[in-house]
């Protein structure tokens, strides 16, 4: 049995960057979208994942396929608001390794039904550096609004305040797994639930301030 | 080899708990100095904004108060000339032509017309100083240091980059000339001061002017030279791109070096 937060909170969490977005999709810009659809695919893939749950059938399997679309979507977004060419170039052939990595990774290292603790972190960590190679980006051009008026910052501190308190998580998710008892480690994973509906408030957040930036 | 007792649970909880705090504090600090810096270049471009805006109002200014001595020269000097004139032709008696009536009214119509033409020129000449189109910047600056003793004050003139003078854009000269004028015109009106120094000469592809005067300098007058005066040479040497450099160490008198570039 999973707690209330995850089974409702998190579900009606994800409706409010859907609604946000939806409302002002028309000022939305080309990365506001990709991650528009981007909350869409985690929302809905959530769901399946909590019904799953309930239905007591394995949701793993899921998550190996999750983590490659995942790490694709978000690397279309990064490739869209990086400005240096050797960026996106970098940005792409990543997601090319990363998706032969997942692959590898299933086949020889951790089965379908285990946690992809390798992959998932890797992807993590990925994600962060983008954040960080972002910010850094920003510091070094000449602002014209204010942070809090640029959805990309938005966006990206979303990303970055939740993939890098997650690495952990998914770092020791299996050793955890295997050392406590089912109801600590669901405790645990209310965390991450946290983690994951303050990434779509972040993330509704900007698609509020696309609408006032154009 | 040793068994650990360690809760993984809550050092897991505890990076990731010590992750959020690393994560905030890194967008706040970003957040407030991407807000700084944009408020610092708002200010700057802001004080800019009202720099050009007063040197704007000070060329303006400026215009307005030469059109107004041109009106007023033409008013004082060519009015009043065309009204002699005009009385003197009123006064001539037709009815009693004698010769010796007809030579002086001859005589007296030639030198209101003679003094018309020379107040004309003189105008003329204010406008657009003829030495200054015809022969060059040196040889109107000549000019001054004839014209500038009248005034009590001495001018010396140290011209080390004459070939240098004769060869500048037009454009670049009459502003340099004008530009003289005014420091000349500020010595003249509130410094005080027995003597002015130009020295020009070039180095590398550079015109540099020193221009002194041992007057009671710009610290006793600040404002004064912060004014319309400064205000005027300063818009002047923009439009040219060229540079200058007030001397604010000297106890008595003014100095400033202008440097102007021969590439452009």
């Amino acid at each position: 049995m999973r707690h209330p937060l995850t089974q409702l909170f998190l579900p009606l969490t994800s409706l409010v960057p859907i609604i946000v977005g939806a409302y002002n999709f028309s000022f939305l810009s080309k990365p506001a979208k990709i991650i528009f659809y981007y909350v869409i695919f985690a929302a809905v893939l959530d769901e399946v994942s909590i019904q799953l749950a309930s239905h007591h059938i394995h949701n793993i399997i899921g998550l190996h396929f999750y983590t490659i679309v995942e790490f694709f979507i978000l690397s279309g977004f990064f490739v869209n608001v990086f400005n240096q060419k050797r960026m996106v170039s970098a940005v792409k052939v990543m997601g090319i390794l990363f998706t032969i990595l997942c692959l590898v990774n299933v086949a020889l290292f951790q089965k379908v039904t285990q946690f992809n603790t390798y992959t998932r972190s890797l992807e993590a960590l990925l994600i962060v550096v983008y954040c960080l190679i972002y910010f850094d980006q920003e510091s070094k051009l000449k602002q014209t609004v204010q942070w809090q008026n640029r959805p990309n910052n938005w966006f990206v501190t979303s990303n970055l305040q939740y993939f890098a308190c997650a690495f952990f998580l998914f770092l020791f998710s299996n050793v955890i797994g295997a050392m406590v008892k089912p109801a600590t480690f669901s405790r645990i994973w209310d965390i991450h639930t946290c983690l994951v509906m303050a990434m779509y408030l972040l993330f509704a957040t900007g698609f509020w301030y696309e609408r006032s930036s154009r | 080899m040793n068994v650990v007792a360690d809760n993984i649970v809550l050092l897991v909880v505890a990076g990731m708990g010590g992750a959020i705090l690393l994560v905030i504090a890194f967008i706040v600090f970003h957040m407030r100095n991407q807000n700084k810096l944009l408020q610092q270049r708002e200010l700057q471009q802001q004080t800019e904004i009202e720099h050009q805006k007063s040197l704007l109002s000070a060329v303006i200014q400026s215009q307005e108060g030469e059109r107004k001595r041109i009106g007023q020269d033409l008013h004082d000097d060519v009015g009043s000339g065309l009204s002699n004139l005009r009385l003197t032709i009123d006064m001539f008696d037709y009815h009693n032509v004698t010769p010796e009536n007809f030579r002086k009214f001859s005589l007296s119509y030639k030198q209101s017309i003679d003094h018309i033409i020379t107040d004309v020129r003189h105008i003329s000449h204010n406008l657009s100083p003829p030495r200054l189109t015809l022969f060059g910047l040196t040889a109107a600056l000549e000019d001054l240091t004839d014209i500038i003793p009248r005034s009590g004050i001495k001018l010396a003139l140290n011209n080390n980059a004459a070939d240098v003078l004769a060869k500048l854009d037009i454009t670049v000269a009459t502003t340099l000339y004008r530009v003289f004028e005014e420091l000349i015109n500020n010595t003249i009106k509130h410094a005080a001061a027995n003597q002015i120094t130009i020295t020009i000469g070039q180095q590398d592809n550079m015109v540099l002017i020193d221009y002194s005067d041992d007057g009671i300098g710009l610290q006793l007058k600040r404002k004064e030279f912060r004014g319309m005066g400064m205000q005027n040479i300063e818009s002047r040497l923009n439009m040219i791109s060229a540079v200058y450099e007030i001397d604010k160490e000297r106890d008595r008198g003014f100095r400033i070096v202008i440097t102007h570039s021969l590439a452009q």
